[in-house]
C-alpha cells in the first residue's frame, strides 16, 4: 500500500472516533435543557431564592400582551414499567399552546396524556388503564390514558397528567409549581417585566441563564425540585438532599467530560502516531533538501502541503463517516436518557469546534515533525537505508 | 485506555450512586402480572428474602344513595406492610372522596358486588397511611374478603425490599415503587452507562481497526530486514516465532500501559473535579469486567494484526527469495 493511502486510512479512522463520540457526549450534558426549551420558549425557576412561583404570578405574567402562553409546571420523576419517565403536571391548553401542539385539550379536572414513543413502547391506546406511582412521596394513582400525543421532541416520551395530581406525586404545595414556561417573542419584556415585579428569578432561554436577582441565587434547579417536597425535605437532612442532587449531577458530569477527554487523547494520540510515521519514513528526502540548502519553508511546501492535503481530505471522510454511524446509533433504544431519546448532538457550532480541533491538530503535527527533522543533521537523516522502489528521489551509496 | 477509563468511571457512578441511595427510602411495592388472572392460588417466585404478602386487587361495585359507583376491593394478606389496619368486621373502609361522590355517609349501610359474591357492611374511614391509594380501592374484612374472592381482578404481591422488587421484575411481574423517584435516578444511571459502553464498543471496533493495521504496517515495512535474515539461512518457522513474539510483546505491552494510563486518568479526574467547582459522588472502581474487557480486546486486536501481517509477509518474502 501507499504511504499517503495509509495515512489516509489511519487519519480517517480517528476523524470517525472524533465525529462519532464526541456529539453524543456533548448531548448527554445538554439533555435536561432539551425536557424544556424550544423556540422563544423561557423557562422561569425558582432556584434557591423565596419568590413565590404561584398561581397569582401566573394569572399575572397571563395578563401581559406578549406573553403568547404561560404554562405552570410541576415535575415528578417515576420508575413506571421499569424505565425513568418524566411526568409532566401541566394545564393542557396552555401547555397544548405553548407547545403549538393542534390537538384537543382533554377534558379537566383530571386527564392523562402519553407521548406517542411512550405509548408505542408500552403498548397504550386511549382509554387504557394506568397504575402511576409516586415520585417523592409514597402515592399510588389510577387513571385512564386520555390522550396520545403526537409530539416530536420531548413530550414524545413523558406522561402528562393534570397539575393536582401530579403535585400529588410529589407533594408540591397545592397552587405552587416548579417551573413555569413562557412563550415570548421579546425575551427582553419578560425580563423588564420581572424586575418591576422584583423578582428574584432564574431566567433559562436554552443558551444561558439570565438571572433576574435583587441578591445572589444558586442555580441548583435539581436541589430546588427536591426540596420542593415537604415530606421528603422534613424526612431528611435538607443540606443532603442539596447536596445529594448536586454530586450525583456532577457525577454524570465528570463521567462525561472524562469520556470527552479519554476520546481527545485518543484522537491526538492517533493523529500525531499517523503522522510521525509518515514523516520519518520521508527522513531521507527531507536530508536531501536540507543538504542542498532548502529552507524549512521548501520543506513545508514538498513534504507538508500534501500531507495537510491528504489531512483534510481523510478529515472530511471520516466527519461524514462519524456523522453517518452517529445517525445509526440514534435510533437504537439503547440511546436513551432521563427517559427521552438521546440525539446526535451534532450542531453546526459543535461541527465547527470538531473542524477546528481536528484542523489545528493536523498542522500542529505536520508543523512539529517536519521542525524535529529539520532540526536533525542532514547526513544522520541520509545514512538511513534507501526508499523503496517508485519513490521520486533515490540515492545510491 | 480509552475502554478502561470508561469503565472505571461508570463502576464509580454505580458505587457512588449505590451508597447516596441507601439513604432513599423507596416504601413499599406492588407487583403484579400484566393480564389479569382467574382466582387460582398464586405462588410467588421463589427466593423472596423480605417481608412480603400475596393477594388480589378484585373489581367490585358499591351501592349508595347516588348509584353503583366501580371500586376495587384490595385484598391483601397483611396489610400492615401498606401501612394499613385490616377494617373492623362488618365494614367497608372508603376513602372521603369516594363516599362523596357515592352520597354515602360514614356509618350507612352499603352493598359490595364482586362478581358473584356479594357482602353488606358499614361504611367506615380508611385508617391513615403513609401510603395513598387510589380513592377507588376499599379495604374489608377477613369475611367480606372471602365473599369477594369470587370477582375478577389482578393478582398482587406486596413487599418492601428492594432486591426483592428486582427479582420480581427479573421473573416477569411489573413493579410499581410506591416512591418511586430514587428508582428515576437508577434508570437513568443505567441508561448514561449504556448509551457510554455503546460509544465505547463502536469506538473499540475503530481502535481495534487502527491497532490491526498499525501492526500490519509495522511488520510490512520489516519485510527487508526478513528477506535478509532468511537469505543468511534463518529457518522460516524461527523466523515466525521471533516476529510473533515480538509483535505479541508489543501488544501485551502496549494494552498493559494503556490500562494502566486508563485507570490513572480515571482516578485524576475525579480526584481534580472538586478543584472546578464540581464535587461529585463517584468513587472509582477497579473492577475485574474493567480490567479483563480492555485487556482481552485490545491484546487480541493486537496479536491478531501482527500474527496476519506476519503470515503474509512470510509467504511474501518466501516467494521473493
Amino acid at each position: 500500500m501507499q504511504p499517503k493511502a495509509e495515512l489516509a486510512i489511519l487519519l480517517l479512522l480517528g476523524a470517525t472516533l472524533l465525529t462519532t463520540a464526541l456529539p453524543f457526549y456533548a448531548a448527554l450534558t445538554r439533555a435536561p435543557d432539551s425536557l424544556f426549551f424550544g423556540e422563544g420558549v423561557y423557562l422561569l425557576s425558582q432556584a434557591s431564592s423565596d419568590f413565590p412561583l404561584d398561581a397569582a404570578f401566573v394569572a399575572d405574567l397571563r395578563e401581559q400582551p406578549w406573553a403568547q402562553a404561560v404554562s405552570p409546571e410541576a415535575y415528578a420523576f417515576i420508575s413506571w414499567h421499569g424505565r425513568p419517565v418524566v411526568v409532566r403536571g401541566v394545564e393542557a391548553a396552555p401547555f397544548l399552546r405553548l407547545e403549538g401542539l393542534d390537538v384537543a385539550p382533554p377534558t379537566p379536572p383530571e386527564f392523562a396524556m402519553v407521548g406517542e414513543r411512550l405509548a408505542t413502547d408500552l403498548g397504550l391506546r386511549e382509554g387504557d388503564p394506568l397504575w402511576i406511582p409516586g415520585s417523592l412521596r409514597p402515592v399510588l394513582l389510577e387513571g385512564r390514558v386520555d390522550r396520545i400525543l403526537p409530539a416530536p421532541g420531548a413530550t414524545a416520551d413523558e406522561l402528562l397528567l393534570d397539575l393536582p395530581r401530579a403535585r400529588s406525586l410529589t407533594g408540591l404545595f397545592p397552587g405552587t409549581f416548579h417551573m413555569v414556561r413562557v412563550l415570548a417573542a421579546d425575551g427582553q419584556r419578560l425580563l423588564d417585566y420581572l424586575v418591576t415585579q422584583d423578582a428574584t428569578l432564574l431566567v433559562g432561554d436554552g443558551e444561558a441563564n439570565l438571572e433576574v436577582t435583587g441578591g445572589q441565587i444558586q442555580d441548583d434547579r435539581l436541589g430546588a425540585l427536591l426540596l420542593a417536597s415537604p415530606e421528603l425535605a422534613a424526612a431528611l437532612d435538607r443540606s443532603f438532599i442539596s447536596s445529594f442532587a448536586k454530586y450525583s449531577e456532577n457525577g454524570l458530569r465528570v463521567v462525561v467530560v472524562g469520556m470527552e477527554v479519554l476520546t481527545l487523547a485518543l484522537f491526538l494520540l492517533i493523529l500525531t502516531s499517523a503522522i510521525g510515521r509518515y514523516l520519518l519514513e520521508r527522513r531521507r528526502t527531507v536530508g536531501l533538501i536540507a543538504a542542498l540548502g532548502g529552507t524549512f519553508r521548501n520543506l513545508l511546501r514538498r513534504e507538508g502541503v500534501p500531507v495537510l492535503g491528504v489531512g483534510l481530505l481523510a478529515g472530511g471522510g471520516g466527519l461524514a463517516l462519524g456523522v453517518g454511524i452517529g445517525r445509526l446509533l440514534e435510533g437504537i433504544d439503547t440511546f436513551r436518557f432521563l427517559g427521552h431519546g438521546l440525539p446526535y448532538g451534532l450542531d453546526p457550532s459543535l461541527g465547527l469546534l470538531l473542524v477546528g480541533i481536528y484542523a489545528a491538530a493536523l498542522l500542529l503535527a505536520v508543523l512539529g515533525g517536519l521542525a524535529f527533522l529539520a532540526a536533525q543533521r542532514p547526513r544522520d537523516l541520509l545514512r538511513e537505508a534507501p526508499e523503496p522502489a517508485g519513490e521520486d528521489l533515490e540515492v545510491s551509496e | 485506555m480509552y475502554a478502561t477509563g470508561a469503565l472505571v468511571l461508570l463502576a464509580g457512578l454505580e458505587e457512588g450512586s449505590a451508597a447516596a441511595l441507601g439513604r432513599l427510602e423507596t416504601g413499599p411495592f406492588l407487583a403484579y402480572r400484566d393480564t389479569p388472572l382467574t382466582l387460582q392460588g398464586v405462588s410467588p417466585p421463589e427466593g423472596l428474602a423480605g417481608p412480603h404478602s400475596l393477594g388480589r386487587l378484585v373489581e367490585a361495585t358499591v351501592s349508595g344513595p347516588n348509584g353503583s359507583l366501580p371500586v376495587k376491593i384490595l385484598v391483601l394478606d397483611d396489610l400492615s406492610l401498606l401501612g394499613l389496619e385490616t377494617p373492623p368486621p362488618d365494614t367497608v373502609a372508603m376513602d372521603a372522596a369516594l363516599r362523596e361522590r357515592g352520597g354515602i355517609s360514614l356509618g350507612a349501610n352499603i352493598m359490595v358486588v364482586a362478581g358473584e359474591g356479594t357482602w353488606e357492611g358499614s361504611a367506615m374511614a380508611v385508617p391513615s397511611s403513609d401510603l395513598q391509594l387510589p380513592d377507588t380501592w376499599i379495604l374489608l374484612n377477613a369475611s367480606g374478603v372471602r365473599a369477594a374472592l369470587r370477582g375478577p381482578g389482578y393478582s398482587l404481591l406486596v413487599g418492601t425490599w428492594r432486591a426483592d422488587a428486582l427479582r420480581l421484575e427479573a421473573a416477569g411481574y411489573t413493579v410499581l415503587f410506591a416512591t418511586s423517584g430514587g428508582e428515576f435516578f437508577v434508570a437513568t444511571l443505567g441508561e448514561a452507562q449504556g448509551i457510554v459502553l455503546s460509544i465505547v464498543a463502536v469506538s473499540s471496533v475503530t481502535i481495534a481497526l487502527l491497532t490491526f493495521t498499525l501492526l500490519t504496517l509495522e511488520i510490512h515495512y520489516r519485510r527487508r530486514e526478513m528477506r535478509t535474515l532468511l537469505g543468511v539461512g534463518m529457518d522460516p518457522r524461527g523466523l515466525g516465532t521471533l516476529y510473533g513474539l515480538q509483535a505479541a510483546y508489543l501488544a501485551m505491552a502496549g494494552t498493559a500501559l494503556g490500562v494502566a494510563l486508563g485507570v490513572a486518568i480515571a482516578h485524576g479526574l475525579v480526584s481534580f473535579a472538586p478543584l472546578f467547582g464540581l464535587p461529585t459522588i463517584l468513587r472509582p472502581q477497579v473492577t475485574t469486567e474493567g480490567l479483563l474487557l480492555p485487556l482481552a480486546a485490545s491484546a487480541g486486536a493486537g496479536l491478531a494484526g501482527g500474527l496476519l501481517a506476519l503470515g503474509r509477509a512470510l509467504r511474501g518474502v518466501r516467494r521473493a527469495a
